[in-house]
């Protein structure tokens, strides 16, 4: 029982014993009505009706099947319970499969991670009210990630057949209106075939770009009731036809050719633009014919680290610069300025005076008013409205055009140099993880080098929370060279995303025989850890290291600063942001849930045998959890 | 809108720094021992890690690399995101303590003597 009460259970949960707890049905303040009671701690009545053969969620059921959808995951409840029930055994559990969570929030972030690795979306079932509201910053994050997820909720419209009492506090006249400022789109089906259309239609515009989640509302009685044979005759399953995705004007690709190859410092910055395997190697025959560095901003896994004409975190590359190309850029203004988190918030273009920014993107095409993850307005010289990777094979030809009317060497002369500084940086990278190599609590890089050692050789992929420190030092360290060496970005940097993110990937990554790495921070996995238990249950191999610095540490430091601010000393800074006094133990945690567990494991030199353990676990095809009490950062 | 300091109202202070701690290094020397427990009280380690190695939120400060009036000066009025320790918080005696303790911390290991950072 999550979000939903069990109102068709015959075993009271947490809220009903709540509500048996309180004072007798007969009398006394706060008594609970003698119906409501019973509907919280009584099996339903027998179903004196006539069987129904046939219910209108077997035909619902009949369109999911057309969508390719692989999963469905869901924290019950009972607003679905038609569907879910026509999923199970008409449907025999298949094409999509049930996946059990124990979180609305888990269900659609695992959906998020899912579409990371395979491509593709995975449907999820919320209830209505609580379930939507318990999902609505998962959606949120998938919004803001452009990552489509295909949410089913369930609503009971009519209110002559809702049940009393619970199914009104679970009943809304809109349901998707909370979520409606990040969603895509969303429709209530008020007949079988209008169902059909909007399921199918709601497919096709969550994966036109730019992606995002979209939602439909499942009227009980649409699910539960009797679709007669003349009724089903005269229903129409719409054929999906997926769009292709929008190519940059021609004019102005060819301008930005001139652009480009006309450059002397040119710097192509690649944001949200890999969308399939295609796209790595269409930027790196970009690069290479500009000999141009590209700063890979890291939402996605857009360009080998290993390649020399990686220069990401290179800022003073775009303070250089003469020209810019910023593919499917997030935020286009804090890649060209710089605000400070000082007393007035100073900022400035980091610019210089005659440079001109080239942008390829669709982040145009999906705005919403409310909601304000579109960022700070900033204006590019050249704004190509497109996909960047669809068009990135016409840049390539005028480029190539441009080039062939241009003599000299000095593309050849700046990639040497950028080679030589890509070698540079990646010493001093490894000089820096030396940095506390023998500490105690344990460096990330130690932490993240003591692992490579064990898997270096396997098919992985690092999945989960971008931004935990041993997520970043992975990136840093570990060659980031094929579409699914990592999952990139959150979307909106909603905590709670990543364990079940993590799992979702690694879901998709089962599927396709390789190893997940989830490098996963504290107090993240603190929101919903249920879904270690939706990883056992599941056989979902997925190796989660803990990055366990016991406590929120970005808020610490945040108030370290508004302390200092102050001049009142930080002495207490770690009120309200320690996770201490006492010290979870995840190990047991995942112990309880079924999970192997190992730690908590403050001496580096203990690593290398537990790592052994549990990969030993993880390759047999079960999740594992070590626990490592990390460096604050 | 941008207001950036002249690196002249940096300079100018540093020197009177430099100037008063020169009279308290005559008081006395400063003691590691407190420093690291001040280390450890007004949470240097939140950035800088547990032992002053450095973090990808703050530089490796163990032992550092700046003379004292610099480091104290940069303690007072940081160039960027690094949160500013008035006297308030750190007196000029508790600096000089912590800055002994820094100084008292071996340098790093290099990655070529480590074999998982060997290239």
């Amino acid at each position: 029982m999550g979000a939903s009460l069990g109102l068709a259970s015959g075993a009271p949960g947490a809220e009903a014993q709540r509500i048996t707890d309180a004072p007798a049905a007969s009398g006394g303040a706060g008594a609970i009505p003698a119906p409501n009671l019973a509907a919280e701690t009584q099996a339903p009545a027998a179903d004196t009706s006539a069987v129904i053969t046939r219910p209108g969620a077997d035909f619902m059921v009949d369109v999911l099947k057309t969508l390719d959808l692989d999963y469905v995951a869901a924290n019950p409840g009972s607003t679905f319970r038609g569907l879910q029930e026509s999923l199970i055994n008409y449907g025999h559990n298949a094409k999509p499969e049930c996946l059990t969570c124990c979180h609305e929030e888990s269900s659609v972030a695992m959906a998020h991670g899912y579409f990371k690795i395979a491509g593709k979306p995975m449907a999820v079932m919320v209830h209505s009210t609580v379930g939507v509201q318990h999902a609505s910053m998962a959606i949120y994050n998938a919004y803001a990630d452009r990552v489509p997820v295909i949410i089913i909720s369930g609503n009971a419209l009519d209110a002559n057949t809702r049940r009393v009492p619970v199914e009104w506090d679970h009943s809304v006249q809109d349901n998707a209106a909370m979520v409606r400022d990040y969603t895509k789109w969303d429709d209530t089906p008020v007949s079988l075939q209008h169902f059909a259309e909007s399921q199918v239609r709601a497919y096709k515009l969550a994966m036109a770009l730019p992606s995002a989640p979209v939602m439909i509302t499942l009227d009980m009685d649409l699910q539960e009731n009797e679709l007669s044979p003349a009724s089903e005759a005269l229903l129409r399953i719409p054929k999906l036809t997926l769009d292709q995705p929008p190519q940059g004007d021609a004019t102005a690709v060819r301008e930005a050719a001139k652009w480009l190859v006309g450059a002397d410092k040119p710097v192509i910055v690649a944001d949200r633009y890999a969308r399939t395997g295609q796209a790595m190697p269409l930027l790196v025959q970009l690069a290479e014919l500009l000999q141009a560095p590209v700063i890979d901003t890291g939402t996605r896994v857009n360009f080998p680290s290993s390649h020399p004409l990686n220069h990401s975190g290179r800022i003073d590359l775009i303070r250089e610069a003469d020209f810019i190309l910023a593919l499917e850029p997030v935020d286009l203004w804090g890649l060209t300025h710089e605000l400070k988190d000082l007393v007035g918030k100073p900022w400035d273009s980091i610019l210089a005076a005659s440079a001109k920014v080239i942008s390829i993107g669709t982040g145009d095409l999906l705005i919403k008013a409310n909601y304000q993850d579109f960022q700070r307005y900033s204006a590019a010289d050249l704004a190509i409205t497109g996909d960047p990777e669809t068009t990135l094979p016409s840049l390539i030809e005028a480029v190539q055009r441009e080039l062939a009317a241009v003599a000299g060497n000095a593309r050849a002369e700046r990639g040497r140099a950028l080679q030589t500084l890509h070698q540079h940086a990646r010493e001093r990278t490894h000089e820096a993880a030396a940095a506390g190599w023998d500490a105690s609590p344990i460096s990330a890089a130690r932490v993240v080098m003591e692992l490579w050692q064990q898997i270096q050789h396997d098919d992985w992929s690092v999945v989960g929370w971008p931004t935990s420190s041993t997520n970043i030092w992975a990136r840093r360290l570990w060659p980031m060279d094929k579409p699914y060496s990592h999952t990139g970005d959150s979307g909106a940097a909603g905590v709670g995303y990543g364990a079940p993110a993590a799992v979702g990937a690694a879901l998709a990554n089962r599927d396709a025989g390789r190893l997940s790495i989830n490098f996963q921070p504290d107090g993240d996995l603190l929101y919903a850890p249920g879904v270690l238990w939706t990883a056992a249950h599941h056989h979902i191999p997925l190796l989660t290291v803990m990055f366990n610095n016991r406590g929120y540490h970005q808020e610490l430091m945040h108030l370290q600063r508004m302390a200092n601010r102050h001049n009142r000393g930080i002495d207490r800074a770690g009120i309200g942001t320690a996770l201490r006094s006492p010290e979870v133990d995840f190990a047991k945690m995942a112990q309880s849930m079924g999970v192997y567990g190992e730690g908590p494991i403050s001496d580096p030199a203990q690593l290398r045998e537990a790592f052994r353990r549990s990969l030993a676990i993880v390759r047999r095809g079960e999740p594992a959890l070590i626990d490592v009490i990390s460096q604050p950062r | 809108m941008a207001a950036h300091k002249p690196w002249l109202q940096v300079l100018e202070p540093l020197l009177l720094s430099a100037l008063s701690l020169t009279a308290m290094a005559a008081a006395g020397p400063a003691e590691p021992a407190s420093g690291q427990a001040l280390f450890n009280a007004v949470g240097c380690w939140a950035c800088h890690g547990y032992g002053g190695q450095g973090t990808l939120s703050g530089p490796q400060i163990a032992p550092s690399a700046l003379p004292l009036p610099i480091f104290q000066q940069l303690l007072r009025h940081p160039a960027r995101l690094m949160p500013a320790y008035g006297a308030a918080v750190l007196n000029d005696a508790q600096v000089a303590s912590l800055y002994a303790y820094l100084q008292s911390r071996s340098p790093p290991r290099h990655a070529a003597d480590i074999v998982p950072l060997k290239p």
